[in-house]
């Protein structure tokens, strides 16, 4: 997988560049390096046949070649800033610097002489000539071709260099930085994938061993028979909150919010029996009606799924009856005079400590006090959950008060009635 | 019966592996942080196996030289410090030959994929080690 985005990656910032070049008329070099590895610096054929001269006389000869990409490497690594540098041998290049994530990234290049600091060149290029012992005949050709150098007036500057390679290198970061999300997401997949798929190979061995003894059905089978249906449901989760969030696109139309909310509470309602906990519904109607909601229905459905689930699952069934309940209330609540619906689940169970009221809805994360048969999630549900609901303009938040023999946790969502019209 | 510490965040998910080891009458303690673990060192260094994954979430502990296999950071720390001998069986889904070398150096009895692990698979491991360790006798 990795090598397929690399290579993607590689394309990618040759297109770039080779774009930068176009725009810029001159030759220029891309420079990533990753935290912890050695950087590489990318230039094209396209942006070699834009070198100067001066640059393509030098990397006639391997050694000059040689030391001309170690002083770029050089001069990119230690570049943190935008701005003019000048090379090991004369000539200015522009650098522009960017920082995405581990990755850092400097555009280089613009091979070409300042006015009016034509003698800061040559110095340059003199100390580059003594150093190397170039002979009389090759040092004269070579400062020929300094002087014919391409020369750049420092007013324009910003808009034959500054502008256009800034523009591109905005653009490549955005693209570094979205492929960073993408790379994270398919990790996170891979790795909740592994993990269940693992689980379920190992439970699947286990009832098999069980089967395979003569005997009766014993307990414990039903129970890893059990288990396995659990893994299987877990993994299902992994699948529609991580893969299908992420593939399908959302297609908001007016829906009665009533039939989602009810479809969520059905599809849970066995499991909560099962804890002998009970799921009590009370949505307020509008004129005798559900009231109608702008949604991405797939979205909001599965977001519903999850509050619903993440009560259910976090429920003791160890408690007086009054307090095996799972309560899901609707009303209508204007919020800063915009019309919406809030709609609240409560549950008795697990709690959740109050430092930890916005870290629950980060991706992967599982609230301290889940335990054991309390802790069967992916610790996904809820950050779904809220990306949904911010992709619908709405609010989601999360109370916890300490009820003694458990904890009474309410999460309350609101919908506006309307989307933004940029949304639809 | 024998006692076995299992430092795993994933244990939730593959709690099943030590199932058979469970039916033998051993008990297992089940922790899942750096800080959890942190906070049981007595029953670590008192066990007679310890099950752990090289990657682990820190929890409440603040670690120096914070590195991304914390498993293997903290036996170091067990191992070189606080005199920790009792047998390790590393399960993890790292798969690595440096990282491997680096556990057998610091004594672990044995290193399973738990891609390719089952619970009979681990239960034989720990049965042949309490067996090379007859020092490690059964608890009543």
């Amino acid at each position: 997988m990795s090598n397929v985005l690399n290579n993607e990656e590689r394309q990618f910032r040759e297109a770039c560049l080779d774009l930068a070049v176009e725009f810029t008329g001159m030759g220029l070099g891309v420079y990533v390096e990753k935290t912890g590895e050695p950087g590489e610096l990318t230039i094209t054929p396209n942006s070699r046949s834009r070198f100067e001269g001066f640059c393509k006389y030098m990397h006639n000869d391997p050694h000059r070649k040689a030391l001309c990409e170690a002083d770029h490497n050089c001069r990119a690594n230690t570049a943190s800033d935008e701005g003019l540098q000048l090379c090991h041998a004369g000539l200015y290049n522009y650098t522009v610097c960017y920082q995405v994530g581990s990755r850092k990234v400097v555009l280089i290049g613009g091979q070409t002489c300042i006015e009016g600091q034509e003698a800061e060149s040559e110095a340059r290029f003199n100390e580059f000539a003594d150093g190397e012992n170039l002979p009389a005949d090759e040092r004269a050709e070579l400062l020929r071709r300094l002087r014919q150098s391409k020369k750049i007036r420092r007013r324009d500057l910003h808009h034959r260099l500054k502008r256009p390679l800034r523009n591109i290198g905005n653009w490549y970061a955005r693209y570094l930085e979205m492929r960073r999300n993408f790379e994270e997401t398919i990790t996170n997949v891979a790795h909740d994938f592994q993990i269940h798929v693992t689980a379920l190979r190992v439970d699947a061995d286990l009832l098999c061993s069980d089967l395979e003894a003569p005997g009766p059905i014993r307990r414990e089978m039903r129970e890893e028979a059990r288990d396995l249906f659990n893994k299987i449901d877990r993994l299902r989760d992994v699948v529609e909150n991580h893969l299908l969030g992420y593939l399908e696109a959302p297609r908001f139309e007016y829906r009665t919010i009533g039939p989602i909310v009810h479809g969520a509470i059905e599809a849970y309602r066995s499991q909560a029996a099962e804890k002998g906990v009970r799921i009590e519904v009370d949505l307020e109607l509008v004129g005798n009606r559900s009231p109608e909601i702008e949604m991405a229905e797939s979205y909001l459905g599965r977001a519903m799924h999850n509050l619903v689930q993440n009560a259910v699952k976090y429920s003791y069934h160890g408690l007086a009856d009054r307090d095996r309940v799972v309560r899901v209330t609707g009303r209508v609540e204007p919020r800063h005079s915009v019309v919406g619906y809030q709609i609240s689940f409560e549950n008795f169970g697990i709690g959740i400590d109050d430092d930890e009221r916005e870290l629950i809805f980060q991706r992967g994360y599982q609230g301290r006090r889940t335990r054991d048969e309390y802790r069967p999630g992916s610790g996904n549900g809820l950050y779904f959950a809220r990306e949904v609901i911010y992709l619908h303009q709405g609010q989601i938040s999360v109370q916890s008060w300490d009820k003694g023999s458990a904890f009474l946790t309410r999460f309350d969502v609101w919908l506006p009635y309307e989307q933004p019209k940029e949304q639809r | 019966m024998r006692h076995i510490v299992w430092l795993d965040d994933d244990y939730d998910t593959i709690g099943s592996l030590v199932r058979l080891l469970q039916r033998d009458g051993h008990r297992v303690l089940r922790l899942r942080t750096v800080g959890e673990a942190l906070d049981h060192v007595t029953d670590i260094l008192s066990c007679d196996l310890l099950i752990l994954d090289v990657l682990l979430p820190p929890g409440k502990a603040v670690m120096e030289n914070d590195d991304h296999y914390r498993g293997r950071t903290l036996l170091r720390t067990f191992r070189e410090e606080w005199g920790f001998n009792r047998p390790v069986i590393v399960c993890s889904i790292v798969a690595k030959k440096e990282l491997d070398a680096e556990l057998e150096a610091l004594g672990v009895a044995s290193i399973l994929r738990k891609t390719e692990t089952t619970a009979s698979r681990l239960k034989r491991e720990a049965d042949r080690i309490w067996r090379e360790r007859a020092e490690i006798p059964e608890r009543t």
